[in-house]
């Protein structure tokens, strides 16, 4: 909670992004390089073949897509409850990166599904849950534009993220609810994954680099986000200065 | 490789594509940012100068 409140300002957020931006980058560089050459050398899957490569593309997107929504939710209380700018920002920036993450699950999804499958979409609980998930970033995104930075537009765009996160358990579980044509969790399970451990490996690996991605990329969003605020402060003062130095003119002239 | 190449590289290079342009926006914004706030900084000192 301290390192929240410490962060938490804008000034000292900026300095942290200076400082952390260049770890977090080498880090997500060096886990995609590891996972990378893991998820083409791990064996071929019995039944799939080859095709197994895009479940290292297509699963660590699915949960970083997820994930990014966690984010904004969280992010949302911040906006609600203490009525935070930086909550805002991130709230508004994760959206963004959701909606990429959430895009490329739905494409690689669809690709590994025609080969095996035979099909690239089916209206599949799981599929459906997701194309879903992807509909309501596009929405707040729309929202976040359409309303600018007012703290009205921020408080509907936060109301927004808590009821849609409704879709969140509906996701997870899908699987298990309904009959699917996609597979049920073969990772986090309660006996433990079912997944061959030279196929876990760069799973992990890579699900890693792409949560250690969003996180770089995040906070590179903010950072834009604390400098846009600024700029449109500036912009606005620069007006009043000019429109108050036009009135004392024309009352001299007067 | 397999049968299924084409679905392969397709999804990789949709990964590639779509995180790349991500990346790219949020640098370019920031350079514009750091540009345009940079052009306040130097007018603001200019203003202090005149006045």
């Amino acid at each position: 909670m301290s390192f929240l409140s410490t962060y938490a300002n804008p000034t000292r957020f900026l300095r942290f992004a200076e400082g952390a931006l260049p770890w977090l980058s080498g880090v997500t560089l060096f886990l995609l390089a590891i996972g990378l050459y893991g998820a083409f050398t791990a064996p071929p899957d019995y039944q799939q073949g080859e095709t197994v490569r895009i479940m290292y593309i297509h699963v660590p997107s699915a949960w970083l897509a997820i994930f990014a929504y966690v984010v904004m939710t969280s992010a949302s209380l911040g906006v609600l409850v203490w009525r935070h700018p930086l909550a805002d920002a991130a709230q508004k920036t994760a959206a963004n990166l959701g909606a990429a993450f959430t895009f490329i699950c739905l494409v690689t999804g669809s690709l590994w599904g025609k080969p095996m499958w035979g099909t690239f979409w089916v209206w599949d609980a799981r599929l459906t849950s997701m194309l879903v998930l992807f509909l309501l970033y596009l929405g707040l995104i729309a929202v976040r534009q359409t309303m600018d930075d007012t703290p009205r537009g921020a408080r509907i765009a936060a109301i927004m993220t808590l009821v849609g996160a409704i879709d969140i358990p509906i996701i997870k579980y899908s699987v298990d609810w309904w009959n699917t044509l996609h597979q049920p969790a073969s990772v986090f399970r309660i006996d433990g994954p079912a997944i061959s451990g030279s196929m876990l490996w760069p799973l992990i690996v890579m699900a890693l680099a792409a949560t250690t991605l969003f996180l770089t990329l995040h906070v590179m969003a903010i950072r834009n986000e604390i400098l846009r605020r600024r700029l449109a402060r500036l912009s606005m003062q620069a007006v009043r200065a000019g429109e108050s130095a036009g009135e004392e003119s024309m009352e001299a002239a007067e | 490789m397999s049968d299924h190449w084409f679905y392969i590289a397709a999804a990789y290079g949709v990964t590639i594509a779509t995180l790349g342009v991500t990346t790219l926006r949020i640098v370019l914004d920031y350079r514009r940012l750091r540009a345009a706030l940079a052009r306040f900084g130097a007018a603001g000192a200019r203003d202090q100068e005149e006045g």
